[in-house]
């Protein structure tokens, strides 16, 4: 997949339309995915016919940093992160509180990487968050990262185990047993509806309240103020309404079949479709 | 008060003060500190007022509240100048018998002296007691010869020399290299070097920069920014201006915590003095700088101690942190190039600029320069701030300074650091206190907090209530640290009522180091530090809880049972009486026993026994 993308690429460097087209090409999460499809179209608009002359002159100017991500040496575009530049490249990172054109949160910490710049010692930071360098040394799939990232995925179902982003990345992860007391919360406090409502919708109508444990999402007051304008992006963008294919589970249970490939053959595992596991019970 | 305009000016007014201070013949100090105003302090001070006015000694006697001395244990504190007398634990009953006796007749109240433990020997002056004789205390130490609200006071005793000797003697480069040659580094935990971070704000490009104080200090048992801030606001005012002067900003905010008010009023009046004084503002002291400080109140938040956090409450909004990639001396307060520095690293300032980075650097370790103040608090004889020299043992500070266990318990640890450090057993006991060999033993220097543990400490316990208090302190804004935190404390919990097996021990371990790698911020990354310093040290106190169900130190109620020996009994009935759960019965002169169901093992009964007979399983 990788292979070919970059030779993709570098047919068609010099043509600067296909670059953008590759750079807002689907990810392959499959959540991510599915929620911003549709919802690209707002945020992206075509600039007026005056301005296309000074855009283009832009980009020929375009400066582009050389990072090694998994051993991989790529060139890519000054001032985006690692995360744009390893989806960009077709490497998979998996995320849960990111979304394209929101500002990066970094909440979640699933997208954690382990970063070396010109041979210093190796630190974690997320990926989402952190803009490339010239010289960065990327691992995205280290034994301490996978370590961690698994047992992310085991705090995130066990506290929300009937969300279905929360299942497919346990899923994902290859987890089989959750070893927490099983909760039943739907809000997973990746504060997609804030960034939605503040930076997209102008509405400014919610915000994190309390902290800690007592965090929550609530609008001023726990009121309706008058700049919400029940738009419902909030609703679009909420990873916490969508359950898992099976329905709501007994707390306590992993879905997960979309993997187990051996025992359900005819599953379509991992696509970018989403889990038909639901067609093929167990 | 007329503004100072030049060195001159500064010179002219020092010498008045001292003329006029001069002039008094005795001085009273009232120790102000927190310890001390929770011993009633101010109802000594305002007894010697009193006193003062009414009998008119005939001698002129200056009255003199002052910021904390650091032996808190012993508090109320009073010294009398200049036979430096030093008494202890003062009713307001004693201020008439002071009066009379010390200050009119010259003669020694032997009652009121401190008393070694051990050779019972009475001691008069401060520098005989052995909680001070084994101290450095270049910052801590003014705060005895000072009254933290005159400014006079501050000036009289060389306050606002250093600041005059960087802003007419020195370029802003030339302050920067010389703090950079002391080899100050951050006080506030991490041990950054203070001169890097300066420099590095200094480079950084804008125009508009700020330096701001962080007294935010949260952690369970210290108060040494605090008593600092409360009891020499202008030393720290002074380094401020000093490292603004060289940073090259205008602007400065003292974030302190609401819950210390005193400090929030010393310092808002430090600033007014300074202002009055010609020492803030604009043109200071006529060499054309100018700079300004505010005073910014924090909610009390724990996690508003982290710098992007800290930032986030000053600008007004909610105290979350960020993402560290850009580093908030190129980017901070409303994204202008911000230093941050703890209360302590800015009052060491004046310090280096007035001795020379030479000096400074002959304190110390070679890696950790000067002095560190330490909360010294749990199960020591002497509990109080103490400031030591870097590179000196947790040894001499427990043991010599502290003067070793409490009532008869072994100590069996120390924690340094609060929430983010670790426990340190005993038989590191000879590891030299700097930022280095704390980090490499598991723990960390912290802002300077140091819990003593003995045998009826329970680690497991101590452990639980550490991360309990992060997980209410956590912002709750990145899964790990407010998901992973709450597993923790469900862990510990489970542990310590006997419901943990090894499996869980093992989750906890690799839960904690999870949560260390990837936190957001600080407090989340350090986060499980006394979880995993105390498997380190003491994984046998969590395996008694697992495997027996016992706990070693009698702490952990489900798993504790108490008894009454039939043979040591003798019925005196005090079990009984003290008993808050009436679950003691028996008569009078026979022999008592505890009812299991209904005790509460709150322990009254063994406290109160005097044939010991009552038994802790």
């Amino acid at each position: 997949m990788f292979v070919i993308l970059n030779e993709v690429k570098n047919l068609m460097i010099s043509t600067e339309s296909i670059i953008e087209i590759l750079r807002l090409s689907p990810q392959n999460d499959i959540t991510t995915q599915s929620l911003i499809g549709e919802g690209k179209g707002g945020g992206e608009s075509s600039p007026a016919w005056g301005e296309e002359k000074c855009v283009k002159e832009k980009k020929m100017e375009r400066k582009t940093f050389n990072i090694t991500i998994d051993g991989r040496s790529l060139d890519a575009e000054k001032g985006i992160t690692i995360l744009q530049a390893a989806r960009e490249f077709g490497i998979h990172i998996p995320t849960m509180c990111y979304m394209e054109h929101l500002t990066p949160y970094g909440g979640c910490r699933l997208c954690i990487v382990e970063i070396s710049h010109n041979g210093s010692k190796p630190f974690m930071d997320t990926s989402c968050t952190h803009e490339i360098r010239e010289g960065l040394d990327i691992q995205t799939q280290t034994p301490k990262i996978i370590r961690a990232r698994k047992m992310l995925a085991e705090l995130l179902v066990a506290g929300a185990p009937n969300v279905k982003i929360a299942q497919d990345i346990a899923a994902r992860m290859g987890l089989l047993k959750v070893r927490f007391p099983m909760e039943d919360n739907r809000c997973v406090l990746c504060g997609l509806c804030i960034r939605m409502c503040y930076e997209q919708m102008d509405g400014k109508a919610l915000g994190f309240v309390g902290r800690g444990m007592g965090r929550k999402i609530s609008m001023p007051f726990e009121v309706r103020p008058e700049t919400c304008r029940l738009c419902r992006g909030c609703d679009y963008v909420c990873p916490g309404v969508i359950i898992p294919c099976r329905g709501v589970t007994e707390p306590g249970e992993l879905c997960g079949r979309c993997v187990r490939i051996e025992e359900t053959p005819a599953c379509c595992s991992m696509t970018t479709f989403g889990c038909f596991c639901e067609q093929n019970p167990l | 008060m007329r503004k100072i305009k030049s060195v001159s000016d500064l010179e002219k007014w020092r010498e008045t003060i001292l003329s006029k201070q001069s002039q008094d013949e005795v001085i009273v100090s009232v120790c102000g500190g927190t310890g001390c105003h929770a011993y009633g302090c101010k109802k000594v001070r305002d007894q010697f007022a009193k006193e003062i006015k009414k009998n008119g000694t005939g001698q002129k006697i200056r009255l003199r509240f002052t910021g904390c001395r650091g032996f808190c244990e012993r508090g109320p504190i009073v010294t009398i100048q200049p036979q430096s007398i030093f008494y202890q634990r003062v009713q307001e009953k004693d201020v008439p018998f002071i009066l009379s006796e010390t200050i009119e007749k010259g003669g020694i109240i032997e009652r009121l002296l401190y008393e070694d433990s051990t050779t019972k020997q009475k001691m008069a002056s401060e520098k005989d007691i052995p909680f001070y004789k084994d101290q450095h205390r270049l910052v801590f130490g003014n705060n005895g010869l000072i009254d933290p609200e005159e400014i006079e006071d501050y000036v009289g005793i060389g306050g606002y020399q250093a600041l005059a000797k960087a802003l007419f003697k020195m370029e802003p480069d030339q302050i920067i290299d010389e703090i950079k040659a002391s080899g100050l580094r951050g006080r506030g935990g991490a041990g950054f070097s203070t001169g890097k971070k300066w420099e590095e704000c200094r480079r950084a490009p804008g125009d508009v920069k700020y330096v701001i104080v962080n007294c935010d200090e949260g952690d369970p048992g210290a108060y040494m920014d605090r008593s600092l801030m409360e009891g020499n606001p202008h030393s720290v005012l002074e380094g401020m201006i000093i490292g603004a002067f060289a940073i090259g900003a205008n602007q400065g905010f003292i974030y302190v915590r609401h819950e210390y008010p005193l400090a929030c009023k010393n310092a808002e009046t430090a600033i007014k003095q300074a202002r009055k004084a010609g020492l803030l503002g604009k043109n200071i002291l006529g060499s054309g700088f100018d700079f300004d400080v505010e005073v910014a109140q924090g909610g009390g938040a724990f996690v508003c101690g982290e710098s992007t956090a800290l930032i986030a409450s000053i600008e007004g909004r909610v105290g979350e942190p960020r993402s560290k990639q850009i580093h908030t001396v190129e980017q901070g307060l409303w994204g202008k190039p911000t230093n941050l520095n703890n209360v302590e690293t800015w009052a060491n300032v004046p310090l280096i600029i007035n001795r020379g980075s030479k000096w400074f650097a002959s304190i110390g370790t070679e890696k950790s320069k000067g002095t560190k103040i330490f909360s010294l608090v749990g199960k020591v004889k002497n509990t109080g701030l103490v400031e030591v020299p870097m590179g000196i043992t947790l040894k001499e500070i427990i043991f010599d300074i502290g003067g070793g266990q409490q009532n008869g318990k072994k100590i069996k640890a120390v924690q340094t650091g609060g929430p983010s450090g670790g426990c340190i057993p005993a038989s590191l006991f000879n590891l030299p206190v700097d930022f280095d060999s704390l980090a490499q033993a598991g723990s960390m220097m912290g802002s300077g907090g140091m819990i003593v543990m003995d045998e009826g400490t329970c680690m497991v316990d101590v452990a639980k209530y550490f991360v309990h208090f992060l997980q209410e302190e956590s912002c709750g804004k990145c899964l790990p640290c407010r998901e992973g935190l709450k597993r923790m404390g469900e862990i510990l919990d489970s542990i310590t009522e006997g419901r943990g097996n090894q499996e869980s021990l093992s989750l906890l371990e690799e839960l904690a180091e999870v949560v260390v790698d990837t936190s957001l911020c600080g407090l989340g990354k350090t986060a499980p530090n006394p979880v995993l310093s105390a498997l380190r040290y003491f994984r046998s106190e969590f395996e008694a809880h697992i495997h027996q169900k016992r706990c070693p130190a009698g702490v952990c109620t489900p798993l504790i049972q108490y008894s009454i020996s039939e043979a040591d009994c003798t019925g005196c009935g005090a079990c009984a009486k003290v008993c808050p759960a009436k679950a003691i019965e028996g008569e009078k002169k026979n022999i008592h026993h505890i009812l299991s169901d209904l005790c509460s093992k709150c322990g009254s009964c063994k406290d109160v026994c005097k044939a010991n007979a009552v038994m802790l399983q």
